[in-house]
């Protein structure tokens, strides 16, 4: 594939992830609320992670550790298009 | 908290504010020129940048604001922070590499070059003057806070000192200064947060103490029972994060400050790698400080303690205090003082050369090197005299200037920034339509709320909610961001020399008209624009409002 698309497509790719991940999470908390809590008034987390309630811990290691993971991939790659293409 | 003089919280911050100077002084020998001045002369290499970008990131915000907000708002307060730490990464694929390989000084420098404008670039530093001050006076303000409830000395003097130290450093050591000085007090600061936090885990009994991101969770099922709200992400509409999605993403692409970062690496490869250890090392440091706050509701909640709400900003001091003891209090206090003074370098820093550099040099075109860097010296005295003045009225909570500071980068800098890098088309009509229209859609809502007082639920219905106003940055990007893409289809297409600008910020030698000139980015950013204006408003009241 031509270097540019690469890097086009490898950064909508990356970037994409990265606020599913770490920008926009908690929306589907909300929008998913019955996924992840039981029904109100109590809303009580279903599932526990390390102590933590699932939603809570996605959001503590994806935001963290997700993204950084994301951030490394893609200047590997980056490094990589640019030796070669330039 | 203290009501006398606490030695040696007094002797902990001195220590740090005379290493401070000693480092800046140190740095001026490196300094000859005015690239070495503003940028270290391009030498900086990735982890040393990305502990001094860790220190600008980690500003008394860290150690004040957000303990706050996670008293007051529990998860949503998290979520503004994980927001904030992932942004980094956006910027990281969005603009830092680009911005490198465009070697301009400052982020007024880019945007005039960029938009072949030079009134462009007058309108630029205005605007970073603004987010500058915004964020600097809740910064300065941290430190006289410091000064009058930790150290017992007035606030007064804290402004003062602190507002000063800084001055002299910043305009002694340049951006060497400013670099290794932001260095050293990462390092402060991580040793500062991550001690105190294992010894307060460990004070409430928490076996995992030893990696506080993490090793909180054996206290949660207690804190489902005194506080079951605690985890709640649905007490606001969806909206309120795409709102903080948008503002911390756009809004730290459009910090001045950060991006003059970039500037100073060796090449864009360092460029890259030194944002994902700033990442890596940020979501360490945040991660801690909302065990921090996690900690203060518990504590709280199951010892029956009331503390004022005033004192909110205080908390890390206050527990540290109350379950670690006065030693361990005195190192989060030097902590406090080194995030403090390395955030506010870092925007004298950017005042200070967006006066000389993009103002006066643009109206002054013709003055030597020698002077330019002579009158740069001066004026960044002067900047930090007259910012510390600014910052004897401070606002209430630093943290939601810092926030509304964000919300007004992303709208005038961040949009005009992340076209400028990936679209050929955008013109410097269409760049300055966005700004002017982004800068007014958050600066005059600022305006308005924080300093008029009005009622966010007046200003609209959609603001309604805990920290309605955040909403505000759902429409005053996306409106940005159409503006900027219309504007500039309408208008005539920017010179082959600016085009070709576009090709060399993403490494290429050669030039093709084709690259970044498509119809899909421009098309996919409006439409996506127009969503989320309309999912704001339009779609409101699809969502149940549960708690609000």
């Amino acid at each position: 594939m031509d270097g540019y698309k690469k890097e086009m497509w490898i950064t909508v790719v990356v970037f994409t992830l990265v606020v599913l991940t770490g920008g926009i999470l908690s929306v589907f908390f909300v929008l998913g609320k019955d996924m992840f809590f039981g029904p109100g008034p109590a809303f009580k987390p279903h599932t526990h992670v390390l102590g933590f309630p699932l939603h809570y811990f996605l959001l503590l290691v994806l935001s963290w550790i997700g993204v950084t993971v994301l951030g490394g991939v893609w200047s590997y790659v980056m490094d990589r298009i640019d030796k070669k293409e330039v | 908290m203290s009501e006398s003089v606490f030695v040696p919280g007094i002797i902990a911050s001195v220590a740090v504010l005379a290493v401070s100077i000693m480092i800046g002084f140190w740095a001026r020998k490196l300094t000859s020129n005015l690239a070495d001045y503003y940028v270290a002369g391009r030498s900086i290499g990735a982890v040393n940048n990305g502990f001094a970008m860790l220190s600008l990131s980690l500003s008394l915000t860290t150690f004040l604001g957000l303990t706050a907000m996670i008293i007051f708002g529990f998860y949503l307060a998290v979520a503004i922070y994980a927001a904030f730490t992932a942004a980094f990464i956006a910027m990281l694929v969005l603009a830092a590499p680009y911005l490198r390989r465009h070697r301009s000084f400052t982020t007024m420098a880019f945007i005039g070059d960029r938009f072949y404008s030079r009134n462009l670039r007058l309108l630029s530093v205005a605007i970073m003057l603004v987010v500058s001050v915004l964020y600097m006076v809740a910064n300065i303000k941290g430190v006289g806070i410091i000064f009058e409830m930790l150290l017992g000395l007035p606030e007064f003097w804290g402004i003062l000192v602190g507002g000063l130290v800084v001055t002299i450093y910043v305009t002694v050591g340049g951006m060497y200064g400013v670099t290794y000085n932001q260095t050293f007090q990462s390092l402060v600061m991580l040793f500062a947060i991550m001690l105190p936090v294992m010894i307060i885990l460990r004070a409430l009994g928490v076996d995992g103490w030893w990696f506080p991101p993490l090793g909180y969770g054996e206290m949660v099922p207690t804190m489902l029972q005194v506080t079951p709200h605690y985890f709640f992400p649905f007490i606001v509409h969806p909206v309120w994060y795409i709102s903080i999605f948008l503002g911390t993403f756009f809004g730290i692409i459009g910090l001045p400050h950060f991006v003059m970062r970039f500037f100073t690496v060796r090449d864009a490869r360092e460029a890259r790698w030194s944002t994902v250890i700033c990442t890596f090392l940020v979501g360490i440091v945040n991660a801690s400080v909302y065990a921090v706050g996690f900690a203060g509701v518990y504590y709280m909640a199951t010892q029956g303690v009331q503390i004022d709400p005033r004192y909110y900003d205080r908390f890390v001091f206050i527990l540290t205090e109350s379950l670690a003891g006065s030693g361990w209090l005195a190192i989060a206090v030097a902590g406090a003082v080194a995030a403090a003074l390395s955030t506010i370098a870092g925007l004298l820093m950017i005042m200070g050369a967006g006066l000389v550099h993009d103002f006066y040099g643009v109206l002054r075109p013709n003055t030597s090197p020698d002077k330019m860097l002579k009158m740069a010296t001066w004026v960044m005295f002067g900047v930090g005299i007259v910012s510390t003045l600014i910052s004897l009225r401070p606002p209430e909570f630093i943290l939601v200037t810092v926030m509304w500071a964000f919300g007004i980068a992303g709208a005038a800098f961040g949009v005009p920034i992340v076209l400028g890098i990936w679209w050929k088309r955008a013109t410097k009509e269409g760049a300055a339509a966005g700004m002017i229209v982004g800068f007014l859609t958050s600066f005059i809502p600022y305006i308005l709320i924080e300093i008029v007082g009005w009622d966010p639920t007046v200003i609209s219905r959609f603001l309604y909610g805990p920290m309605g106003w955040v909403k505000n940055v759902a429409y005053s990007i996306p409106l940005a961001f159409i503006v900027m893409v219309v504007v500039s289809w309408l208008t005539k297409a920017p010179p082959l020399e600016v085009r070709k600008q576009v090709d060399k910020m993403h490494g290429w030698t050669d030039y093709r008209e084709e690259r970044y000139n498509g119809k899909v980015l421009p098309v996919l950013v409006v439409v996506l624009s127009v969503l989320c204006i309309l999912f704001s408003f339009t779609l409101y009241d699809v969502f149940s409002r549960i708690g609000t």
